[in-house]
């Protein structure tokens, strides 16, 4: 009986630290490096917000209040950078492709998270908001790149 | 005789271990994982021993079955060394340095002592549900190990891409044998189609390791810098048409 209560156990907490170590072998995968950086410069011509909550939130947490309203301003973010990964300067029109579909995974996983958190009152929401703004990082340098790599649609300011 | 999967996993993760080492000696890194170089080495020619001792004693006979158990504890123990220089190589430059060796060295002996004494105890059931219940144990103590590993290494802020990435691997790979001999445990009757997973984790932790020495620079921080916009050097904005 004890052994069986030790194997269920044991079954359980390997098969969640799985998960999470699957989890997080394949963000660092996906979190390379760009040659150049181009998620400031999308951010600022498309008026999003992605890269100041970042930074608000590495560097002065304590001082944000209103942690919904960051929220929605990721979900904004968001919807205006899938849309552009869709949509500007790619082959596959309509399409994401497979590491970018990850990534919306992750995002909407991240969304339903920091959602629950709020629901039952979980004060801290800063570490899955700031992954959420860390993968619209990411998405706001493939925009960047592709935008640079088929300039027609792109002007020089 | 072994299977085709068997085949195929054994053959591609000792590929992938020769590759991660090759890339290691080339990045001349070898030295500072040498306890990881030297577990994939060990694999390597564990792999390639256990396929010999098939293809010549048969799947059946003692002679192959005592080869891969005693080699697979080997392999725990390095495996358990190679925690230990992680833990090693993230506290050497903190205050509990001169601590970490000695509680690591009795951490290590007292896991080999108590399962020496569990074996003994249990000589006559060794081949029974024992054994599995054994090495679910002495993985799940894995599982532990590489967690604290992950908990330290965020309390340290010591995180950087390539460290995450190796912690990772291991983490998979214990995490999934554990809860492999968990499930076999309970479960006898799955028995078979859990033996397919162990092969598939170590061969996912080798992968990950080698995309790590291969595409990961040394020193790269785990979460990016936020870039200022003030620094952009291009200035691209998207037409309206």
């Amino acid at each position: 009986m004890f052994a069986t209560f030790v194997s269920v156990f044991v079954l359980v907490s390997s098969g969640l630290l799985l998960l999470f170590w699957l989890r997080s072998a394949a963000q660092s995968v996906l979190r390379q490096r760009f040659e150049q950086d181009y998620s400031a410069e999308v951010a600022e011509a498309n008026q999003l917000e992605y890269l100041a909550i970042r930074k608000a939130l590495a560097e002065y947490p304590e001082e944000i209040a209103d942690y919904a309203g960051l929220l929605t301003t990721l979900e904004r973010d968001y919807e205006a950078l899938t849309y552009l990964l869709r949509n500007a300067a790619t082959v596959h029109v309509g399409r994401y492709t497979r590491t970018e579909r990850l990534l919306v995974m992750d995002f909407q996983l991240l969304r339903l998270w920091v959602r629950l958190k709020r629901l039952v009152g979980w004060p801290s929401w800063r570490s899955g908001l700031l992954e959420m703004a860390t993968i619209l990082e990411y998405f706001g340098n493939v925009v960047g790149h592709r935008l640079v790599t088929f300039p027609s649609r792109v002007s020089n300011l | 005789m072994i299977g085709t999967y068997d085949l195929v996993i054994a053959l591609l993760s000792a590929t992938l271990s020769l590759g991660a080492v090759v890339v290691c000696v080339r990045e001349k890194s070898f030295s500072r994982y040498v306890v990881l170089n030297i577990y994939l080495l060990y694999s390597f020619a564990h792999t390639l021993g256990t396929l010999y001792f098939i293809r010549v004693y048969g799947y059946e006979s003692l002679t192959y079955f005592y080869f891969y158990y005693t080699g697979d504890a080997i392999a725990s123990i390095i495996g358990y060394l190679l925690i230990a220089s992680f833990f090693d190589q993230m506290f050497r430059r903190s205050m509990f340095r001169p601590y970490i060796r000695p509680t690591l060295a009795i951490f290590f002996f007292l896991v080999v002592g108590v399962s020496a004494l569990f074996v003994w105890r249990n000589y006559s059931t060794l081949y029974s549900s024992f054994l599995i219940e054994l090495q679910q144990n002495m993985f799940f103590v894995g599982v532990l190990l590489t967690f604290l590993l992950w908990l330290s290494m965020n309390y340290l802020h010591a995180e950087s891409r390539r460290f995450v990435l190796l912690v990772s691997g291991l983490g998979i790979y214990f995490s999934a044998h554990a809860a492999n001999y968990a499930l076999q445990f309970l479960s006898s009757g799955l028995k078979n189609a859990l033996t397919m997973v162990p092969p598939l984790a170590y061969t996912l932790m080798v992968a990950l390791w080698l995309y790590t020495f291969w595409r990961v620079p040394e020193g790269e921080a785990a979460v990016a810098p936020v870039p200022r916009p003030e620094e952009s050097l291009v200035k691209v904005k998207i037409s309206s048409e």
